[in-house]
Order: structure tokens, then sequence, then C-alpha cells
């Protein structure tokens, strides 16, 4: 790591500047880069930065940030050539497929790694998202390295634009619209895809699942203001409701239930959510259930809802929940709830050899679609796979905080929250509610609902 | 557009024709039907493959075929049996690839008659089957055409009394004067544009001029011409659909299915050329990779998934034509691999002129190169893969 020591007349500069990632969004924070906008001058080391300081996408403070270690390759470099029926072959390339490869090159430095990816395969920071149309100018302001870049770094071989069609376990083959492929062990990652309702029809309503999607929708909510429906009040309907608010546009968020997030808040916290939104211009529509979306002649979108009444947007978006596609699951005859089910323990599939982690992993019919759990995740499949020493196991047992980015009303979860059940209200002030929720004696959750201060 | 309201009895008892065929062919006697279209296909056609690569068109064996019941069992409604086609045509593309080729090529027309709906061809269905006529299709260019790859060949033009078609298409298969093809023509309007597309049924008459192709490397036997069309008129008795699109999807994935059978003959037989050498050449060819057991593993696994694909040939949900697409992509790599291990497998034997293993070299490539070729089967795959997205 010698190499990237700063050779700059700051007198801090004599120890090489660190990076710290944040545990909750994966934000890295670079002392060299600072946060200027947060208040942090470039140079500003870990060690110095206030407490109270917020990550500037998530919100969470510098507690919840841990060191960030680029893994290196080995100097014995790899093939980029695979060698046949003998490599690994993991595919998606998002987040949980990056670290996968990582986690793998970390402990092996020449076992053949293929990544195969229906999308660019570009690195990038998912929960970022939600929250950069304000801020972002395109591309490359969202991208932490390229694939290219990524590819060489740790001698992996990315298949991109390439969609996996089919997987046979027993001849140990993947079939894709670029040939087929013969793995040694295969790990999914192929995250999660938006859910689409049918009246939502997928020509007229936009989906922000990935970057390429987010590039797509970008110039439009450039060029002028333009009427917004946001359809889901979830995190992600409720963080790019505020972002794009932020651009100037006339904003609604369409909601079946009366207040945002309320699969996650109780009434007296959401309560808190909606009035912020409004006082941002967020015209929250709620108990309402959509019917029919059609697109009109001067190519506005009408949404029907039941009541029989009509809203004309320009542009819809679907931020109604994800879920994991089912077709490699079936074709490679996996066990299927809700996700590609895994032993808890070593992340394996049903079928031998097939390994699957991060949001497309279900552990008994529960997907835990969080960056935080990915690391350890991958941790322990690396183990098996290419370990030399004994294998780790993945505990599923620490689930990390549930942050809403809304920078107008910041929403902190932690814990392992029953929202129907009774919540006690610790501190309430006109900008600040903090409850709890007891479980055999202890506090089994809190919620925090706006600033503290 | 499918099954007219109205079906005349002449129709009603032509269907009936192959429905009571299949009936008779069917479980019990199932296995005998096909048990003589491989006893036609070792004992008749196997001999001839090597004339027939090099140009004999077999009609006389495909009436043979025809005769044993090798070109219904898709047919005959609810008693359809596809996977017994797939069957049929394996079983002679094992012994000779073009013959395999032409079976498809007249299943396809069997299931363009018998899909229409109209009465004039569906009374054509029982000859067809029987192997009496011949036809095949001509479905190259639109199918392609369709999937954006090309631009449609044929024009049509509205008259008092059809359609009057023009254009010429580079390369039919199994078609000579008197025969006759299922063909695709976009409909023209009075500015050039076009509005809809007709398949008819297009009979090889005055109006049109068959010329030879160049030589090809292989396969000359399957009476491939170019086909140009001056003035030919279609009434409503030549109709297979109108429009064509909404017909074409329902018939999609069993038109591609269908061809399954061909590559699988080719495989078949490929591994069988290198098991009869086994026994004087496995010690050296033990260094081999490709070997006849592990070939016959995927083969397996391939025919199963192909008749469970059988079982609902007119599912247009995308995930299953996902798979046919797939299936036959599948069909097609594995016909490669397997016909040139067999060739490395007998060695010098197998490069003779006369050697099935050659012969089997070029059949697979163009299982791998006609259409659906393996590129245009994943072009497609890929486009019904993308999510949509607001223009």
């Amino acid at each position: 790591m010698s190499s990237t020591v700063d050779t700059n007349d700051d007198a801090l500069a004599d120890k090489p500047w660190r990076q710290y990632i944040c545990v909750a969004c994966g934000l890295i924070y670079d002392e060299r880069e600072g946060d200027p906008d947060g208040g942090l001058a470039p140079g500003t080391r870990f060690a110095d930065i206030p407490d109270d300081w917020e990550c500037p996408v998530c919100g969470v403070t510098k507690k919840d940030f841990k060191p960030f270690v680029k893994r290196e390759r080995d100097a014995k470099a790899p093939s980029l050539v695979p060698i046949k029926g003998e490599g690994i072959v993991i595919v998606g390339g998002g987040m949980a497929g990056w670290a996968m490869a990582e986690a793998i090159r970390e402990r092996d430095s020449e076992v053949p790694v293929i990544m195969i990816t229906a999308c660019t395969g570009d690195r990038y920071n998912k929960p970022q998202l939600s929250v950069s149309f304000a801020k972002a100018s395109g591309r490359q302001a969202l991208v932490r390295e390229s694939a290219m870049e990524e590819s060489q770094r740790l001698g992996v071989t990315v298949i991109n634009h390439t969609f996996v069609v089919s997987v046979s376990a027993s001849l140990r083959q993947i079939r894709t619209t670029r040939g087929t492929f013969k793995y040694k062990k295969l790990v999914i990652a192929q995250g999660s895809q938006t859910r689409m309702p049918a009246e939502l029809p997928e020509n007229l309503c936009w989906r922000i699942n990935v970057l390429d999607d987010w590039c797509t929708i970008l110039p439009k909510l450039q060029d002028a203001p333009k009427r917004i429906a946001i359809v889901g009040a979830g995190m992600v309907g409720c963080e790019i409701a505020e972002d794009l608010s932020r651009m100037g546009h006339e904003v609604y968020l369409l909601s079946r239930n009366r207040f945002p997030l309320e699969s996650l808040l109780p009434e007296i916290a959401g309560a808190r959510l909606k009035s912020a939104q409004t006082d941002l211009g967020i015209k929250f529509i709620s108990s309402k259930t959509i019917e029919q979306v059609v697109e009109n002649s001067d190519s506005s979108k009408s949404i029907l809802f039941s009541e029989q009444d009509t809203k004309q947007f320009d542009e819809i978006i679907a931020t109604t929940g994800v879920s994991t596609d089912s077709r490699i699951a079936n074709r490679a005859q996996l066990e299927f709830e809700n996700g590609i089910l895994v032993d808890p323990d070593t992340m394996q599939t049903s079928q031998q050899h097939i390994y699957a982690v991060g949001d497309c992993a279900s552990f008994s019919g529960q997907c835990y679609r969080y960056i935080g759990l990915i690391d350890q995740q991958v941790s322990v499949v690396a183990d098996t796979l290419v370990s030399k020493s004994s294998a780790g196991t993945y505990q599923n047992n620490k689930m990390p905080p549930v942050v809403l980015k809304t920078k107008s009303c910041p929403v902190e979860i932690n814990g392992t929250p029953d929202v129907t059940g009774d919540w006690e209200v610790v501190k309430k002030s006109p900008d600040y509610l903090f409850l709890t929720q007891m479980r055999n004696g202890k506090v089994g959750a809190t919620i925090s609902v706006g600033k503290s201060r | 557009m499918l099954l007219r309201d109205t079906i005349d009895s002449k129709a009603l008892s032509a269907l009936q024709h192959v429905v009571q065929r299949n009936q008779t062919h069917g479980s019990l006697s199932k296995k005998s039907a096909l048990e003589n279209v491989n006893i036609i296909a070792s004992d008749e056609l196997a001999p001839r493959a090597n004339d027939i690569d090099e140009g004999y068109y077999p009609l006389n064996i495909m009436s043979a075929l025809g005769g044993a019941g090798a070109f219904g069992a898709h047919l005959g409604g609810s008693s359809a049996q596809f996977g017994d086609a797939i069957s049929a045509m394996q079983m002679i593309s094992r012994a000779c690839g073009s013959t395999g080729f032409l079976t498809w090529c007249h299943d396809v027309c069997g299931l363009y008659l018998e899909q229409s709906g109209n009465s004039a061809l569906l009374a054509r269905l029982p000859a067809h089957v029987s192997g009496e006529t011949f036809g095949g299709t001509a479905l190259s260019n639109p199918m392609k055409s369709f999937a954006g790859i090309e631009s449609m060949l044929l024009k049509a033009e509205k008259t008092s009394s059809g359609y009057l078609i023009n254009g010429s298409l580079p390369w039919v298969s199994h078609i000579d004067q008197g025969q006759y093809c299922g063909a695709i023509a976009a409909v023209e309007n009075a500015d050039g544009s076009h509005s809809h597309e007709i398949m008819f049924l297009l009979e090889a008459n005055e109006s049109v001029v068959l010329k030879p192709c160049p030589v090809f490397s292989g396969m000359e036997g399957t009476s491939t011409k170019s086909i140009v069309v001056k003035n030919l008129e279609i009434s409503d008795d030549h109709i297979i659909a109108d429009p064509a699109k909404p017909f074409i999807a329902k018939i999609r994935a069993a038109f591609v299915l269908l061809q399954t059978g061909f590559g699988a003959g080719v495989i078949e037989g490929s591994i069988e050329s290198m098991l009869e050498v086994e026994d004087g050449l496995g010690h050296v060819n033990q260094f081999l990779h490709n070997r006849p057991d592990e070939l016959q593993v995927e083969f397996e696994e391939l025919k199963q998934k192909l008749q469970d694909l059988a079982q609902t040939p007119f599912e247009t949900d995308k995930q299953y034509v996902i798979d046919v697409l797939d299936a036959r992509a599948h069909t097609s790599e594995l016909a490669l691999k397997a016909s040139q291990s067999a060739l490395l497998h007998q060695g010098a034997r197998g490069y003779l002129m006369s050697s099935a293993p050659q012969r089997r070299i070029r059949e697979a490539h163009f299982v791998a190169i006609v259409t659906p070729a393996i590129k245009h089967l994943r072009w497609e795959i890929n486009r019904l893969m993308k999510e949509t997205v607001p223009s």
C-alpha cells in the first residue's frame, strides 16, 4: 500500500491517508478528500472528525464507520483466460458479486474467477442511487471503479451485458447469452429486482434498481421541473421523493397506506416523517389503490385510481419493493422461498457447489437486503471455496441498523422491531422522537426520527 | 385468427383423419410407429446418407417415412404428441441429417396447415402428413425480420380477390415445382409503407421461378433453391394467417422446438460413431476430451428437457419461450461438440469422404447456422430478458 502515501505538503501527510467505510450504506470516507459539504476540510483525519458528524449519504454517525482496506492482488497474477471447468463463476456484478470476488482473491490469487453480469459491472454504491439525483451529474459521479479496472486489479474475467439463461447443477454448466461456461463452484449474487404489480406497465413506469436505470432516467429529470409520481412509500420511495423534490420537481408520493414506511414504523413516527415531507413540498397521496396507468397523446401518463379519479404526471417511478427473480434458481433446481434458500451456516444452496450471497439469499424464506451483511456472507463462502484453513460460519444474528437517508427527517431503526407491538416514547421534542420497544425485559428495538440537536 | 368459427365438413374430416392416425399410432401402437420409422431410417435412409448429402433429394424415402407415421405425431389437436415428433425426427436425422432437416421442414408446414384453421388448407393435410405431397417452410427471413435482424423480402399487394405477391427469397429448402411452402409477405400500402404481414401457402407454380443455389458444403439433397416470385396471386384458400404476427407468436415455440429433433439425431449419431471404435481405439481415445460417456450424460439431460418442453408447445409465456430458445441453442452447441469429437475419436477413418463423422461435422454446422442460428437465439433471448423501460 506504500504507493498510496500522499506526498503533498500537508504536515499530517507523513502518514498515508486512510479510508473508512460506512457499515450502513457503504460510503467511503477518504481522509484526503474530507467531506467539504459536511464541514470537513480535505485532509481531515478520521480521528479528528467530531462525533456528531453524519455520513453524507445515510446520516449515521462516526461510530458506524470502520477502516476500509482495499484488497490488493497478490503479485502472482493469474491468467485472465479461465481454465476450463476449474474456476469459480460469480453470477452478478453488483455489490455482493464484487465483494465475493474480493474475498476470494484475498485468500487465493490463482483460482480462475469469472464474473457474469447482466449490467456493465461498474462498481458503485447502490444505496446512493436513491439520494443522488440532485447532486450527481452523471454516471462518473457514482462509479467508484469501472468493471475494467476492477477486473484487472482482482484478476477476474468479467463477462458483462450477459444474461444467465440456465444452470445445470449436474453438468456444472452455466448457459448464457454469450456462450456456455463450466464451473467448479458457482456463487449466485444476482441481487433483486423491482417488483412490478400488473397495473404498472413496464413501458410507462421507471424503476431505479441499478445504476443503468439511474443513468437512463437522469436526463429526463435534469431538463425541466416535472410532475413526478413515486409509487410506493417505502425506504427507496421516501428517499427518491425527497431527492427529486430538492431538484425542484413537483413530487407526489403515492401509497396504499396512511403514512410513509407504514410497514416499519408506528404511526407516531410515520406521522413525523410525513409532515417533514409535506414541509418539503412533497404531496403524499395516501390510502390509494392504482387501477391502471395509461399514456396520453402528449406522452404524459395518467394514473386511474380505484375510486375512479385520475391524476396526470410527466413521469412515474415505481418504488414498489423488490423481489428475487426465480429463473436461475428454478432452472438449477435450487430450493426457493422468496429468495434462494441457503444454509445459514455456510450460504450453500440446496445444490452442492452452488452458493448464494447478498439480496438473493433467503434464510428460511426471509431475505435480509442489507449492505452491512454482505461482508460476512462472502467471507464464509470464500473460506469454503478456497481457504486452506477450516471454513468460517455465517451467523446471521446482528442486524445492521435500517437508515432512511432523508435529510429532512432521518430515521434510524435498530434491533428487530415488531411494528404492531407497543412502543415507549423516550424522547420527544418538535424535531426529534426516540422510541424503544421492550422484549423479555430488554430493549429489543429502537427508532429515532428527526435530528437530536 | 386460429380455428375459425366455421370449419366445413371437408376440413373436419381431414382433422379427424389426423386425430385417428395419432390414436392408431397412439399409446400401445405408438411404439410401433416409431419403430417403423426407425427401421426405414436404418435400412433405407442410412445407406443413402452420403448420396443425399451430395445432392440426391430423397422424396421416395420421405414418402415411406410419411406412410410409417413420421410426420404427424405433432398434429391432431389434443391428441398431438410433440415429443414423439421430435423423437421420430431424431431417428431420421441420426441416419441422415439432410433428411432429418427435410422432416422438420415438412413437419412445420403440416403445423401451418393445421393451425391455419383454413378449411381449404386443412383439406390438404392428410396427403401432406402421409408423404403424398411435399412442402416446407420459407420463414427464415420473416422470423429474422420479426426479431429485428433483417427486413422482409416478400411484398404483398391487396387485390379485389386476395393478394398479389412479389419478391425473392435466397434459400428455401424442400421445395420443387409442384410443391409448396409456408411464406410471409409484408402488405404494402400505396405509399410504400407496410400495414401488416400475411402468411400464406406459396405454391411453386408458373409464377414462381426456382433457381439452384451455389453449391453448399453439405446437405445438398435438401432441394434448397432461391425463389423468385412474380405476380403470384393468393386467394383466401391460401391464407394461413392474416395478420401473420399473432399466428407466429402462437406457433413460434413449436416451430423452434420441433427443430431440435434434427440436431438431436446428429448428436446421437456422433456418440454412436465414437462407441463404434471404442474397442479398437479406446486405449488412445481415453486421452480425448468430450468422451462418449460424458456427452451421453449431457445428451440425456437435454433430451429430457426437450420432452418436458414438448408437453406445452403452444405456451406463449416468456419464460417458456426463453427455455425453448435455449434448448435449441444447447442442441446446436452439443451437436458441434459431439460431431467434432466423433471425428477425433475415429481418426483417419472418420476423415474419409465416405465416413459418417465427417458428414456429421457439416450437418452439425448446419444445425448451428440454420435459422434460428446460435447467434439469433442468443440475440432473441437477450431481447426477451431485458427489462422494458419507458422511452
